[in-house]
């Protein structure tokens, strides 16, 4: 039976079971799933080649010509979907930290976990020779790794801005670990291995958005069953206990999460900034709600790193810009606003 | 509903409690008095379950509170800390709706009684003309009185909480006072933190006085509050004078008293 609750929305209650269907959310993510395949659309026709609508619709039809078929379905569309997963990742692993820190300031890139993954991987290169894809098991690790030791390192409390300081300079001391090693590698490699550490999409085939989709499918669902005891963690501590959630398992499983998801993005494009910060802090502005808004956080995030990554195509006349760097571009204004409209001295 | 603390020891690197044993029953209005420090907020805290005992045990009707999974704990006991901060942009009965969270499970979001428990907080709170609007919106009583509501959403039947007039004025914390008068009349067993001894000394069945951890007198506000227990408590000299109407007693301090400390 439907019932429709003053508090609760739309709810769907038989026996003992009752279910929420939170339909505010669910058309915003109607709504933002629809744009996004209008922005794919529109980003597949984007680079050094325009397309025009009816290429892809030949496209579509199958009559279109065979360097058509090969530019769009092995080169630019796996390189936009992967943007678009590791996009959605990101925001995944930014909406959970700051849940967990209850600071919009802990995202990934700012506390060095995205360069903990990433020298990972590069000391995996250096070492023996793993394939610079095959790394995301090695960029988990490395993300992991770095999550523990800034929580070593900041003692018992997670919160406040001790937290996000000490990642700053654990990301600055792994970044520059991290060029160390590249200057170590063979010249062809190294170069490659430099574009990558700038945050890239360059060259990424249907390889990488199998990782990602399959990385999506586990922690989307996983990160969603932790949203309600998540949002929770908005208030003090105290009460989130009170109210019967257990804070400790609660926060290590989240924090697991988001290093296994910046790890995933990082293996797959390299250490893009701002993007975990942004998706969530935007959405929690626009429609703050009583859930945290997780899968639209990461339909934003996906949107962004695919834009972002597209400009970097057309932007130049000639080459392109890494998605990292139009990333950092967008990121850093946007940094610089959020800290300047916060209220001052919150804690 | 039956509360026994015994023995109770508590601290962290040093002890903050020490051996304090009281007991509450359904229907009770217990109210905790004494200084800065004396460790009213670390015996609230640990009677929420949040603070195991070194020593000595609480029981809620004979179980240990140890034996209690959170979950279960939330269900039987509600905990409000002192002056909690809301996230932005929450409507007053979303606020309200968080007190359901240990009633809920992945296939039971919004249960009938969700929603009946949500309603009836809202209504024993006077807050259903107002639960629409947002927590940004309305004043500092009906806000505290909004978290009142979330504590009572959870059904708890022990309520504890620490200082929840601190920050009102003289009818704010009067229209708060009343209600958690009134709830304690309804049946519900609460446990709470007070500064303003004019109104502790009003509502409280038991009044529990406390100093250096330890407990200094606990009845009557009438037995426990004389002259010579507010200068054992606050080193302040005092008279007690009987308020018109209850007779509930009133203290009055001397003046001039502390007068070596010039600003």
């Amino acid at each position: 039976m439907w019932y429709q609750s003053r508090t609760a929305g739309l709810v769907w209650r038989q026996g003992g079971m009752s279910l929420r269907l939170p339909l505010g959310a669910m058309l915003w993510a109607l709504a933002g799933g629809s744009l996004l395949l209008l922005l794919l659309g529109l980003c597949l026709m984007a680079g050094d080649t325009w397309l025009a609508p009816a290429d892809l619709l030949s496209l579509w039809r199958g009559e279109a010509p065979p360097w058509l078929r090969l530019l769009v379905w092995d080169i630019r569309l796996p390189r936009l979907l992967t943007g678009l997963g590791v996009g959605a990742v990101l925001a995944l692993a930014g909406s959970l930290l700051q849940a967990v820190a209850r600071n919009p300031l802990a995202t990934p890139d700012l506390l060095g976990i995205n360069h903990g993954a990433l020298l990972a991987v590069l000391a995996g290169l250096w070492l023996g020779n793993s394939p610079l894809l095959g790394g995301a098991l090695l960029a988990g690790l490395g993300a992991s790794v770095t999550l523990l030791l800034l929580l070593l390192l900041c003692g018992r409390g997670l919160q406040g801005h001790r937290l996000v300081l000490m990642g700053l300079g654990l990301g600055i001391a792994l970044r520059a670990a991290g060029e160390m090693v590249i200057t170590q590698l063979p010249l062809h490699q190294a170069a490659s291995v430099y574009t990558w550490s700038l945050g890239s999409l360059l060259g990424r085939d249907w390889s990488a958005v199998q990782q990602v989709s399959l990385g999506l499918a586990v922690l989307l669902p996983l990160a969603r069953w932790l949203g309600q005891p998540l949002t929770l963690l908005r208030f003090e501590p105290a009460l989130a206990r009170s109210l019967g959630v257990r804070l400790l398992p609660l926060r290590w499983l989240a924090l697991l999460l988001a290093a296994a998801s910046a790890g995933l993005a990082t293996a797959l494009a390299g250490p893009i900034a701002f993007v975990a910060l942004m998706a969530p802090v935007i959405l929690q502005r626009l429609a703050p709600g009583t859930r945290l808004p997780l899968v639209r956080s990461a339909l934003l995030g996906g949107a962004t790193v695919m834009l972002a990554d597209t400009l970097g195509r057309v932007i130049l006349p000639q080459g392109e810009l890494p998605v990292g760097v139009i990333c950092t571009l967008l990121g850093g204004p946007f940094l610089l606003w959020l800290l300047w409209q916060a209220p001052p001295d919150k804690e | 509903m039956q509360l026994e603390v015994s023995e109770l020891q508590l601290g962290y690197d040093r002890l903050i409690v020490k051996r304090l044993s009281l007991s509450l029953s359904a229907g009770q209005l217990m109210i905790l008095i004494g200084p800065n420090g004396c460790g009213k907020s670390t015996l609230l805290k640990s009677l929420a379950g949040q603070l195991p005992p070194q020593q000595g045990e609480i029981r809620l009707d004979g179980t240990p509170l140890t034996d209690f999974s959170p979950r279960a704990l939330a269900r039987r006991i509600a905990y409000l800390p002192q002056s909690p901060l809301a996230p932005d942009g929450l409507r007053v009965r979303d606020l309200v709706a968080y007190g359901r969270h240990p009633h809920q499970g992945l296939f039971r979001q919004w249960s009938a009684v969700d929603e009946a428990a949500v309603e009836q907080a809202l209504a024993d709170t006077d807050l259903s003309e107002l639960a629409d609007r947002r927590l940004e919106a309305i004043s500092g009583g009906q806000r505290q009185r909004a978290w009142l509501a979330l504590a009572l959403a959870q059904q708890a039947d022990l309520l504890l909480l620490d200082e929840p007039v601190s920050m009102l004025d003289l009818g704010h914390q009067l229209e708060v006072m009343e209600l958690v008068h009134r709830l304690s009349r309804q049946g519900r067993a609460i446990i709470m933190v007070l500064h303003d001894l004019m109104a502790a000394a009003r509502y409280a069945d038991v009044l529990v006085a406390m100093r250096d951890g330890q407990l200094v007198a606990a009845g009557k506000p009438a037995a426990v509050l004389t002259p010579e227990r507010v200068a054992a408590l606050y080193d302040v000299q005092a008279q007690i004078l009987t308020a018109p109407g209850d007779g509930s007693p009133v203290v009055v301090p001397v003046l001039g008293q502390r007068s070596e400390i010039r600003v």
